[in-house]
């Protein structure tokens, strides 16, 4: 290998380069075994930077995530992703159903505001290519994929708020369904008569912050 | 070069990793209670808001349980795997709130340290901390640029413009330097 194509090697897996050269270098990698093996051990090495920073987060942090993984304890997400329709209903229940069970007990005082799940079905010109459900009370969007052909690149969910500008929600799996946790800056974003796009894009995700590929699904979002 | 329990302990990260992939819920336990210390030490480095590093963090676990199925041994180390996905997600979340950090960077080039020869980084660097040694003997600037890339993100332009000197002086400095650290790491 020359110093050319190892450096490149470790300017892509450090993520250096713009737009356009990351998009030639992953082409390359991809297709050349001895580049992504210097590829693959740059970026093991740099993943080395990640040691001596330990900290252990608190125990609530994983009460979190076990809560967040889809309920069915018998079905492996390998074996769920061939039925992905009954998933997607199954995930929107289990979202409401959690919702119903987390809410607080009323208080005697009027709600100033009920949080309700908030549903988008996205379609394509192609039909239904995924569902939507936004819980506000913990800021989790559902997501189940229904149909989303995104190639060899990655699908980059956006919500796009009165002003009409997207801002992305960050990449989504494509395949199966999955619970995402939006930063509490964009909740506020996310409202009914607002809508999701998702746009396919270069793997990563969009590197302009704006959607730079096709759309293959949008939708408005609703109240329950 | 990997020391027996450092060995062991990839083994089993690998095994749970394969049985997460099969939707095993104890196996996960397992991948979080071994790696989720090192995970939050990642996003703690990107998001200074401890909650916003948690909020991270579960991201990061959740689509592990997703994607465990994905999770090659042959092509990465299972930390390096997991190493990888927490960084990339903590960017995303970054770009994705349009906070791109500006803040300058001192990345002054200054004259490497030359006491410490590539004989003492055989000698010293055993596994896990080689890098941080190996990037301890490059410039103070240099090891800054590549930090920052790695944890904030940078690309080329952006480490350029926070550092207020030329693109082209800029990459010459970190190819220059990822020279030295392969030199280095061996």
């Amino acid at each position: 290998m020359n110093d050319d194509d190892d450096l490149l090697a470790a300017e892509w897996a450090l993520g250096l380069l713009d737009e356009a050269d990351a998009a030639a270098a992953a082409a390359r990698i991809a297709a050349e075994p001895a580049l992504r093996e210097r590829a693959e051990w740059w970026s093991a090495q740099m993943a080395g930077l990640a040691d001596g920073s330990s900290e252990a987060p608190r125990d609530l942090v994983w009460s979190r995530i076990a809560e967040a993984l889809p309920q069915n304890d018998n079905s492996a997400p390998l074996v769920q992703r061939w039925r992905a329709t009954a998933l997607a209903m199954m995930v929107l229940t289990v979202g409401l159903a959690s919702f119903i069970l987390l809410r607080p007990v009323p208080a005697p005082a009027p709600a100033p505001q009920a949080q309700n799940i908030l549903l988008a079905s996205l379609a394509s010109e192609q039909g239904v290519s995924a569902t939507i459900a936004y819980d506000p009370a913990r800021g989790t969007l559902a997501i189940a994929p229904a149909a989303l052909d995104v190639g060899s690149g990655d699908a980059e969910l956006w919500i796009i708020p009165a002003d009409g500008t997207p801002r992305s929600l960050g990449v989504i799996d494509a395949r199966a369904a999955a619970t995402h946790i939006v930063a509490p800056a964009q909740r506020g974003l996310i409202a009914p008569g607002t809508s999701f796009a998702i746009s396919r894009e270069t793997r990563g995700g969009s590197p302009t912050g704006k959607p730079t590929g096709p759309i293959i699904g949008s939708g408005k979002i609703i109240a329950t | 070069m990997t020391s027996p329990t450092a060995n062991d302990e990839r083994l089993r990260l690998i095994a749970a990793l394969q049985r997460v992939a099969q939707g095993d819920r104890k196996a996960f336990h397992e991948v979080y209670r071994r790696t989720s210390a090192k995970l939050f030490g990642v996003c703690l480095r990107i998001f200074a808001d401890r909650e916003e590093a948690e909020d991270v963090l579960q991201e990061v676990y959740v689509s592990v349980w997703h994607k465990a199925g994905q999770f090659d041994p042959a092509r990465a180390s299972p930390i390096t795997w997991l190493v990888t996905m927490a960084r990339n997600r903590a960017i995303d979340r970054l770009r994705a709130r349009g906070k791109r950090i500006t803040t300058p960077i001192d990345a002054i080039d200054e004259p490497a340290d030359d006491s410490a020869s590539a004989l003492d980084c055989l000698i010293e660097a055993e596994g896990e901390h080689r890098i941080e040694f190996c990037l301890n003997t490059l410039a103070s600037g240099d090891a800054t640029l590549i930090r920052t890339a790695f944890f904030q993100g940078a690309t080329y332009v952006e480490l350029a413009d926070r550092s207020r000197q030329p693109l082209g002086t800029i990459k010459s400095r970190i190819r220059r330097a990822f020279l030295k650290l392969r030199e280095c790491l061996g």
